[in-house]
């Protein structure tokens, strides 16, 4: 009916418009493999060779930072998913919209701080969940899948 | 009765091209328009300059191509100062400072 109807910008700057919530899929899908690794690392034997027990401390304090670093960027790309793709109109139809993103930032935190099997696999229900919304508003099905 | 005369109108003013139709994109003039709705603004601002409280589109002050959609916030000469009407995702004059009038090219007339 209209030809040449043209696109008026209603928004901050800069926004480049690719959202996925992949991104905070794979940094909590390494922290959850992270606190894996951890858990299932054998302390040595107090009468084991000194290297053993450096080479053991080197170990966990890498899988630390690294489950430390992945659950803040899952953390971030949660956040700019929440304050910045989503919008009243979505809330409108996913009321616990909100409580659904507190509840996942609060989890990334707890599985930044602790060496949390449950929560860290609970922060992985949350974002597939975040994964279903998501991709419902753009009215495409697309699978949920995990690199592990 | 009414709306739909003006919609009539606002077509009619289209196809003769005294009308402009755009489309939204994003929050920033919510509650007033959101995301996707169609708005036809007219193009003859020399006529009728807009005023306070007028919703303007205009050419964006440094980015090449984009349109914005801003509300008429204050007039000081021929330059104008324009914010969304939702602060929290607007970039607008707050931040790029008032804009000449030649960059204004339609005053919103309707919702479609």
């Amino acid at each position: 009916m209209f030809k040449n109807i043209k696109t008026v910008s209603a928004h901050c700057d800069g926004p480049c418009g690719v959202y996925d919530p992949s991104s905070a899929r794979i940094a909590a899908e390494a922290a959850l493999s992270m606190t894996k690794k951890i858990l299932a690392l054998e302390v040595p034997e107090p009468s084991a060779d000194p290297k053993s027990m450096a080479a053991y401390m080197n170990t966990v304090t890498r899988y630390i930072h690294i489950k430390e670093e992945q659950a803040h960027i899952a953390k971030e790309e949660l956040l700019v998913l929440w304050t910045d793709y989503f919008k009243p109109v979505h809330l409108e139809k996913y009321p616990n919209l909100h409580d659904i993103f507190w509840k996942a930032a609060k989890l990334c935190s707890s599985v930044k701080v602790e060496v949390s099997l449950e929560h860290a696999t609970e922060l992985m229900e949350a974002i597939e969940e975040i994964h279903k919304i998501f991709w419902a508003t753009k009215d495409r099905e697309v699978k949920w899948v995990t690199a592990g | 009765m009414g709306n739909s005369w003006v919609s009539i109108k606002n077509y009619l003013l289209s196809i003769v091209g005294l009308r402009e139709v755009y489309q939204v994109d994003g929050d920033s003039m919510e509650p007033m328009f959101y995301h996707g709705d169609y708005l036809y603004a007219s193009n003859n601002l020399k006529r009728k300059p807009p005023k306070i409280g007028d919703v303007v589109v205009a050419k964006h002050p440094y980015q090449q191509g984009v349109l914005i959609v801003k509300k008429v916030k204050n007039v000081d000469g021929s330059y104008y100062y324009l914010e969304g009407l939702n602060k929290l995702s607007s970039t607008d004059s707050r931040s790029f400072g008032s804009i000449p009038i030649s960059r204004l090219i339609g005053k919103v007339v309707a919702k479609k």
